[in-house]
């Protein structure tokens, strides 16, 4: 992996020559002017095959490198330029747009820096310390850093992006019509899969070469035109004198336009089995309407004067409107053709859905066409709006939470101020007595009554404090004051031994619209009925006999009942009450003021709450479920790893690369969870995450599986590669001391491996399996080790 | 240009993207076109009618009515000289 690593030559860091391989003439010119002042030899070339060319004559010691050049792919070029010998020693920086986040990484080019494209003003200081220590550029790149990036997380940022460009992609590589992109000189710089199936060829073979050597000698002529910029506007190869190429039949017509880097793109139409001009064009014209028939995004094709000749199902049903409605009139030719735009798309109803419309130019009847291809996106701003109105939600219940927890300050206030009435009352009354007993001394009458006036002086002042209290309490409430406006019956559950006090309850409940009662006579019976009648409300009398309003909460909770509950106490309890609220309960009420009026009110607010309080977890549940990370560890959690696992399958399959999967389970944590506790065993499970992310590339995803078990996908990696690298991460592990008060703690790491099979029929359930059935294996053979299951 | 010249820019609610489809066109029209020209903006939860009448099917859409024949253009308005020049209309430009 490290070719580079052994260097023939060491630089000279006083004067190194340079080479820029980079199409904007901007950054060509600034690197020119900077690595020149510095003292450096420096050449410019604007793409790929310059490069190589200037590389036959010209060595140079450092070569910084776009990957995404106009004519070849820069990782194709840092492949190449690694494949030579006499090259080898070169030291490679390359420059890293977002592009790079694909599916590259350094190791993968075999390059020794990646420095980030971004102002010059940054790029400056980038280049500057690559000349300077390039060994120590190249060791934090191979740490995962990007000169000049070091706070932006890009694969973030363009994960989006990235699936947009993938689907358009596939529209191009699905098309049955070949695309060649050909560059100025006539090297080709792309193709999509049906032109290299008519070459015979696999891309590869054919990217840089000249399209003109593929051609038979006899027809190059009728190519003359298509090379000089000013005529490939009118090159073609029409049906009716097509070319043979392969013992097949092609028609050829470009695009109508040349790119602003005057590339041209040409489309070829296979017309060999077609016998008669109009034929050809209906074979052609079904095959994309099969094409188009099948996508799953909605699909509109519009002719050059902008009248829509085709739609699909999907456009059908996004749009909820029938074919008619399209066809034979204009929709719209897409603006930015290649670029994203969202639209909102007018259903039948006159209802709106979200959508993300991409268009492509193709050929049609002969003539020029736009196809638009709009997805619908409605479901994933829904989400979003979701997601925002729920964080709303949870921002209103926290200022809600504050209130309560005020009235609760309030509450213990207030039975603190029973405890300071009850005091000087006492005395109030002992010197009442006092002065009865003695009211034949004048001296003792004297003193009595002023301690009962002193008495009565606390009592007034604590009094006014409580009037205070009232004034602060009824403030929460304050709008709820009107009578019930619930609108579904509400069902309450009285628990209650009274029948003098449940009378009372029934009536005033009964004389409220909407309300409901029940009763249970004890809390054995009132859990009974919580189960049997599922009311929406219980009521309970903390001063039950012969038992306790606490143990009620409690059985509650421990059979996961979520019910509103409300809390009726006798005068003077209320310190009780703000102690069942701290335990669970969601409000009180006391018996002596027990009207229509308060009964409503606390009512609607335990009601209130209690929906809050659902929506609340609905909407975490959302947010958990939206998340891709697992927190402990930091690496990507169990759903992120399935869709991704299917999705690099699925291109393993496609592009016929290699796929493996690790699959790791921690030795022995039970004894840490056991011996130090499980925040322990969460230390360890959150520094395992630390290094399998040090440890994986960019490329690679790094996931918990579960409980104390990791997989790590590793794309266009090999079962050997795959087994190589975890036997480093098992060393890492064995290594690692992860620090603990008791004193650090060690632990290895048992791994299983696996590779995809491209041929015939391997599923992801059984590439898992196998990668479990080789960690069961390396768990067997003593732990701590790697082992990997060959196909069989 | 000495033919007269109508406009028509739908769009959909009082969102980010009407807004910028409104600013991209209204900048152009004012620079180059305001003496010859008509440009009328259509929010289509309002007049649901006439954009059932011009068969829009989706938003932001551009239809040139005049100079005939009609064309339309769907998508990201934000850089008005684009669809201008599509449309074969002045854009200031040079």
């Amino acid at each position: 992996m490290n070719g580079a690593e052994a260097k023939l030559q060491p630089m000279n860091p006083e004067r190194q020559k340079v080479l820029v391989i980079d199409d904007d003439p901007v950054i060509c010119q600034f690197m020119e002017r900077t690595i020149s002042d510095a003292g450096h030899e420096v050449r410019t070339v604007p793409d790929g095959l310059s490069a190589l060319d200037v590389l036959h004559f010209y060595r140079p010691d450092v070569i910084f490198l776009d990957i995404v050049l106009p004519d070849m792919d820069g990782r194709a070029l840092c492949r190449m330029i690694r494949g030579k010998h006499e090259l080898k020693s070169i030291y490679m920086a390359v420059f890293s747009g977002i592009l790079l986040e694909d599916d590259a990484d350094l190791s993968q080019l075999d390059a020794d820096a990646l420095v980030a494209k971004g102002p010059i003003s940054q790029m400056d200081e980038s280049v500057r310390q690559v000349l300077m220590d390039p060994g120590g550029v190249r060791k934090r790149c191979r740490s995962g850093e990007i000169i000049g990036t070091e706070n932006i997380h890009p694969r973030k940022m363009t994960a989006e992006l990235l699936s947009s460009n993938r689907h358009f992609n596939l529209v191009l590589e699905n098309m049955t019509q070949g695309i060649l992109e050909l560059g100025s000189h006539g090297r080709i710089l792309f193709v999509n899969r049906a032109a290299a199936s008519f070459f015979n060829k696999s891309d590869v073979n054919l990217l840089g070469r000249p399209f003109i050597s593929l051609i038979a000698e006899r027809d190059r002529p009728r190519f003359h035109g298509l090379l000089k910029p000013q005529n490939a506007q009118t090159f073609s190869i029409p049906d009716t004198d097509p070319i043979a190429l392969n013992d097949r039949l092609f028609s050829m017509e470009t695009l109508p336009y040349i790119s602003n880097r005057g590339h041209i793109t040409l489309i070829m139409t296979d017309i060999t089995r077609i016998r008669r001009e109009s034929d050809a064009r209906k074979a052609g014209e079904d095959r994309v309407r099969r094409i188009i028939n099948h996508f799953s995004d909605a699909l509109i094709l519009e002719d050059a004067d902008g009248i829509v000749q085709v739609v699909n199902p999907a456009a059908e049903k996004l749009f909820d409107r029938h074919m008619d409605d399209f066809i034979g009139s204009s929709f719209g030719f897409p603006l930015l053709a290649g670029e994203t735009s969202e639209l909102d798309i007018i259903r039948r109803d006159g209802t709106l859905r979200a959508g993300e419309m991409r268009s492509t130019e193709i050929q049609w009847e002969g003539g020029k066409a736009c196809l638009a291809a709009i997805r619908d996106i409605t479901a994933r701003k829904k989400m979003e709006e979701d997601l925002r109105n729920a964080n709303e939600k949870i921002l209103k219940q926290q200022e809600k939470i504050v209130a309560e927890e005020r009235l609760k300050v309030l509450l213990q206030m207030s039975g603190a101020t029973a405890h300071e009435l009850n005091q000087p009352l006492a005395v109030l009354l002992g010197n009442i007595d006092l002065m009865r007993s003695a009211d034949d001394d004048p001296k003792e009458l004297r003193l009595s009554m002023d301690e009962i006036e002193k008495a009565g002086r606390r009592i007034a002042d604590t009094i006014k404090k409580i009037q205070n209290i009232r004034h602060y309490e009824t403030k929460p409430y304050g709008s709820s004051s009107r009578i019930v406006n619930i609108e579904q019956e509400l069902h309450v559950l009285s628990i209650e031994d009274s029948n003098e006090d449940y009378e009372q309850i029934e009536s005033v409940l009964n004389s409220i619209d909407g309300i409901r009662v029940s009763r249970a006579e004890n809390l054995q019976d009132g859990l009974r009925l919580v189960d049997e009648l599922s009311p929406d409300l219980v009521l309970l009398d903390y001063l039950l006999s012969g038992s306790d309003g606490f143990d009620f909460i409690r059985a509650l909770k421990a059979n996961n009942k979520d019910i509103p509950l409300v809390i009726l106490t006798g005068q003077g309890d209320e310190m009780l009450a703000s102690r069942l609220i701290q335990e669970g309960a969601d409000d009180y009420l006391t018996k002596s003021g027990f009207d229509r009026a308060s009964v409503a009110a606390c009512f609607l607010n335990v009601m209130e709450k209690g929906k809050l309080k659902k929506e609340i977890r609905t909407a975490q549940k959302k947010i958990s479920e939206m998340a891709t990370l697992d927190e402990l560890t930091g690496l990507y959690n169990r759903r992120y790893f399935m869709e991704a696992l299917e999705r690099e399958r699925s291109r393993a399959q496609r592009h016929g690369k290699a796929l493996s999967l690790c699959i790791m389970d921690l030795d022995f944590l039970k004894h840490v969870n056991d011996k130090l506790g499980h925040s322990a065993g969460d230390l360890v499970l959150s520094d395992m995450g630390r290094i399998i992310r040090e440890w994986s590339r960019q490329s690679d995803f790094p996931c918990r599986y579960g409980g104390e078990e990791f997989a790590v996908i590793l794309p266009e990696t090999s079962l050997e590669g795959a087994q190589i690298a975890c036997e480093r991460l098992r060393q890492m592990v064995a290594d690692n001391q992860v620090p603990w008060r008791t004193g650090p703690i060690r632990i290895t790491v048992s791994i299983g491996v696996a590779q995809h099979r491209i041929n015939g029929q391997d599923s992801i359930p059984k590439l898992i399996d196998r990668a479990h059935k080789a960690l069961y294996a390396a768990k067997e053979a003593g732990r701590n080790r790697v082992e990997a299951r060959n196909g069989g | 240009m000495e033919e007269k010249v109508l406009l028509k820019l739908f769009v959909a609610g009082n969102t980010d993207r009407s807004q910028k489809a409104i600013d991209g066109i209204t900048v152009v029209f004012d620079g180059c076109l305001k003496e010859k020209g008509t440009l009328e903006i259509i929010d289509v939860l309002e007049k649901p009618q006439l954009a059932a009448d011009e068969n829009v099917l989706a938003t932001p859409t551009l239809i040139r009515v005049l100079p005939e024949p009609a064309r339309r253009l769907i998508g990201d308005f934000s850089d008005g000289k684009r669809a201008f020049d599509l449309l074969a209309l002045p854009d200031g430009a040079p």
